[in-house]
């Protein structure tokens, strides 16, 4: 992989929904789901990019590789998502649907 | 807003009866127009002087009519007032039409509760259920007390136990409990509503298509509409709930958090990240870092991009530190080497990166040092000229295969480049390497057939491509390479006239290639080598069998070339004529064969061109596409073949005219690259037209080479270099050099215009080592002057053919037809026999 290579890449953790501490399986398993949901008859532009976010994080050797030379600049995408990647979402609460209502 | 004219109402004493009729005439008026404040004091000024019932309407509907605007425009205690005072001076009911909204929409929940229960059915202008529909929301959450004063039989009381449970269930995230509740609610209810935004609410995650169905049941002006907007906020895609959760008041943000799973301690932090995705400008590097590192160093992905902002912020390198702890040596040396890099200085980034691999191999991380080897190996920018850069390469990739010996594809690159630079030894010791690690390995068999075929140790190469084919049978490059080098050997002994022997490597040859196209190669070198009846019969049998004549009548010249045969003699003996037209298929077919032949036979490429120059000439007139006729085109502009890209351009021209790409071809075909120096305004005109229609097209390249042709050359090398990759631009002086007039012109207008140092780099070119010291040593440190003495000498050249020839440029890249032929001693040393 080239800087100019990884400077044209969108973070490919992002693209798979993964952690950057994620195992090859985990990694794996990712990459096969989000091919799954965006197969190239329906959304080549998708696919690809699944694609070259696989092949760019796919193994140890090349998550190495990717974590020296990733000069991509960062996007809001990976902002929001570096801030909220822990969210787990949660029941609304009856306290908070009652303030919303009015409750004091 | 309209003022009240306060001349225009009179005072009451002076008031007619007519007068007064007038006056009426006009409140009414001004009532009908909307001008409500006016209307007010009219009709006051009218009720002063009568109390006609008329007026006490007529004022009552201007507060009306007032009270309603000042409630649209959120004015809701002065909307009051004005109703109050309709009650009041004007005798209407004071629960009457929007009275309750605006109560429970200024937040008087008791008040609103108390008028309704105390309403009639006297109250006009809304139903009842509207009116409770209006209570609904602050039924749920008011005190027993106040709820006592409603009607014992009002919707509002009997539904707001059902109400209650489901919104505990849905507090819960119990949707079966919810739906269980749900169905106690009927559609006449007033909190019917609930129905829909309560399961909404628990289904943005697992269904937000759902969920939004739903939300598009709930009525627009529904009492529970603020919690439809938190779940309307939830569904948005993507980011776009940020947004979103900018619009929403306190408490609808918290349930947008509390729905999203947003910890409390990072509220604070998302509305901030909010406002950047509502802008949709990212902030620079630095200062997300500073954000990040003051709010969200303990969230675990921060740390992450923070790590990776780094080397777009050095600056920020100690507060990294100081939140996630220091970096190492290495880590310090590859993230500046990377920032370097992003910015531009590759020296000072290569400097960096070695420093790194150090740092990483002391750190015993052999890893990252050896991918920083690769990765300095596969970038040129920063070769240096005092250092070969292949040799560069080369050790830092067998440095890196030290490190981290596992990577096959780094083998399989050092193997290809030692072999390119005829590295021969380094080459062979690298393929035992690899064969030692990846024993069965079928790309590194075919480098170590590739290898042992430069080296001549054919016999190794051949056991080498058996034990491949024993693992793939059906390697045709394998297969290929070995069958090629039996027939460059066949050639060989043709040239030593070792007839029989040539015969045995024909043979060899003919079991290793298995391509109808490779074998009728292989016919064709035994058909050209005697001079038999049997021999040319093989020799027509084997043309009609390579695919249309004139792609066999180039390949029979190419290999009667090799042989060192007599063009005519080949082309009589194979009973080829090339009077003929060829096909337009023909011609595309050709171009095949010219993309398959290798960069040894160039030479022999140059003349088999030269044989078919009329036929192909003649053949611009077929049937072609337009892509297939630019790709012809791009062929002989490659090729250097500027007769034949003029023919096709021009024919092509014809049928498409204007087409951009060929009016950009037939310039280069007449004008060569350097075309600035030759072109004359009507084909700068037609340049530019085609430019135009080239940039509607949206066809980039084609506006980009135009631009390139029609732009001055910034540098000497610019000048009189050919496009890279192309081999020449042929015959001719089209885009060569400049006369030696022009460049004395051109030397002069530089001087006149420009720093002397520009003439003296391009003069350097064309002046010999000797004269041009000579005349540095003259000039001293006058670089004017040194300037001038060099366009003297290189002027008597202008008018007297014995002056200074010019150099030929150090830079220039070679026309195909007078490129030194490559010799290909693959088989110098090969058997022997």
């Amino acid at each position: 992989m080239t800087a100019r290579d990884v400077c044209l890449m969108i973070d490919p953790y992002r693209v798979l929904d993964v952690d950057p501490a994620a195992t090859d399986d985990a990694i794996r398993a990712a990459y096969l789901a989000a091919i799954r949901a965006s197969p190239p008859e329906r959304d080549r532009e998708r696919f690809e990019q699944v694609r070259s976010a696989y092949e760019a994080i796919a193994d140890s050797r090349r998550r190495v590789a990717h974590h020296l030379f990733d000069g991509s600049p960062a996007t809001i995408d990976d902002l929001v998502r570096a801030v909220s990647a822990d969210f787990a979402p949660s029941a609304p609460g009856e306290r908070n649907l009652l303030r919303v209502l009015g409750a004091k | 807003m309209v003022r009240p004219n306060r001349r225009a109402a009179p005072r009451a004493g002076s008031t007619s009866p007519s007068d007064a009729d007038q006056r009426s005439e006009h409140a009414a008026a001004t009532l009908a127009a909307g001008r409500f404040r006016e209307a007010i004091e009219l009709y006051k000024a009218l009720l002063k002087v009568e109390r006609r019932a008329e007026w006490v309407d007529g004022l009552a509907a201007s507060y009306a009519g007032r009270a309603n605007d000042l409630a649209d425009k959120g004015m809701l205690p002065e909307a009051l007032a004005v109703w109050r005072n309709r009650a009041s001076l004007c005798g209407k009911p004071l629960v009457d039409g929007r009275y309750i909204e605006w109560l429970v929409r200024s937040g008087d929940h008791a008040g609103a509760l108390s008028a309704f229960a105390a309403q009639g059915d006297e109250a006009a202008g809304s139903t009842a259920s509207e009116r409770e529909a209006c209570l609904a929301a602050f039924a749920l959450v008011a005190p027993d007390a106040a709820l006592a004063m409603l009607p014992a039989d009002s919707l509002l009381s009997r539904h707001r136990t059902a109400a209650l449970a489901a919104l505990a269930a849905c507090g819960r995230g119990d949707l079966a409990e919810l739906e269980v509740h749900l169905r106690a609610i009927p559609y006449r209810s007033p909190y019917r509503d609930l129905r829909f935004v309560f399961k909404a609410l628990l289904l943005v995650q697992r269904d937000p298509a759902q969920a939004g169905e739903l939300l598009a049941r709930v009525a627009p002006d529904s009492p529970f509409e603020k919690l439809a907007a938190v779940a309307r906020a939830a569904i948005l895609p993507g980011n776009r709930w940020l947004v979103a959760l900018l619009d929403l008041d306190t408490e609808g943000r918290q349930l947008l958090f509390a729905l999203k799973g947003c910890p409390e301690n990072r509220r604070t932090l998302m509305l901030e990240v909010a406002q950047i995705v509502r802008r949709r400008t990212l902030p620079k590097p630095g200062e997300i870092l500073d954000l990040l590192l003051a709010k969200a160093r303990g969230v675990p992905g921060v740390a992450f991009l923070c790590r990776r902002l780094l080397p777009h912020a050095m600056q920020r390198v100690r507060a990294y530190e100081a939140a996630y702890g220091r970096l190492s040596e290495a880590e310090l040396a590859s993230t500046q080497a990377l920032a370097d890099a992003i910015d531009g200085y590759h020296g000072s980034a290569r400097k960096h990166w070695l420093a790194a691999v150090t740092a990483f191999t002391k750190e015993r991380q052999p890893l990252p040092a050896a991918l920083i080897l690769r990765h300095l190996s596969s970038w040129r920018l920063h070769a240096s000229a005092e250092e070969p850069f292949d040799a560069q390469r080369a050790a830092w990739l067998q440095h890196s295969l030290e490190l981290d010996p596992d990577d096959r594809a780094t083998h399989v690159r050092l193997i290809r480049l030692l072999r390119q630079k005829k590295d021969l030894k380094d080459a062979r010791a690298a393929v035992e390497a690899a064969l030692a690690r990846f024993v069965n390995d079928s790309e590194i068999l075919l480098e170590a057939v590739e290898t042992a075929l430069a080296g001549n140790a054919f016999k190794k190469a051949v056991s080498l491509a058996t034990r491949l084919l024993e693992l793939d049978p059906i390697n045709s490059q394998v297969r290929a390479a070995i069958g090629q080098a039996h027939l460059a050997h066949a050639r060989k002994q043709f040239k030593a006239k070792r007839l029989e022997a040539m015969s045995k490597e024909i043979d060899l040859a003919e079991k290793w290639l298995l391509t109808p196209a490779e074998r009728g190669r292989a016919r064709l070198l035994r058909g050209l080598s005697d001079n038999t009846p049997e021999a040319t019969l093989l020799l027509r049998t084997a043309v009609s069998e390579l695919g249309g004549e004139l792609p066999a009548t180039l390949l029979l010249l190419l290999e009667n070339a090799r042989l060192g045969g007599e063009p005519a003699a080949a082309l009589r003996r194979a009973a080829i004529s090339t009077a003929r037209t060829p096909t337009a298929r023909e011609v595309v077919a050709v171009l095949h064969v010219i993309g398959t032949t290798g960069k040894a036979d160039n030479r022999h490429l140059v003349s088999a061109l030269r044989v078919l120059q009329a036929p192909l000439k003649r053949a611009a007139q077929g049937e072609f596409t337009s892509a297939e006729l630019v790709a012809v085109c791009e062929t002989w502009l490659r090729r250097g073949e500027s007769v034949l890209l003029r023919v096709y351009a021009e024919a092509g021209l014809r049928h498409w005219p204007g087409m951009p790409a060929l009016v950009y071809l037939r310039a280069r075909a007449l004008y060569g690259r350097n075309a600035y120096f030759h072109l004359p305004e009507a084909e700068e005109r037609a340049l530019d037209r085609a430019s135009e229609r080239a940039e509607k097209d949206g066809d980039q390249r084609t506006v980009q080479r135009i631009r390139e042709l029609l732009a001055p050359p910034v540098s000497y090398n610019d000048a009189f270099d050919d496009d890279p990759g192309e081999e020449g631009d042929g015959d001719g002086r089209a885009g060569g050099l400049p006369s030696m007039p022009e460049l004395i012109r051109m030397l002069k207008s530089m001087l006149e215009m420009a720093d002397p140092a520009d003439v003296i780099n391009l003069a350097r070119a064309f002046v010999p080592d000797a004269d041009f010291r000579r005349l540095q040593r003259t000039a001293g440190s006058n670089a004017q002057k040194f300037a001038r003495l060099l366009i003297d000498y290189l002027s008597p050249g202008v008018d007297n053919a014995s002056g200074p020839a010019p150099a030929p440029p150090p830079t220039h890249a070679p026309n195909a037809g007078s490129r030194p032929p490559e010799v290909d001693d693959r088989q110098g040393r090969l058997f022997d026999d």
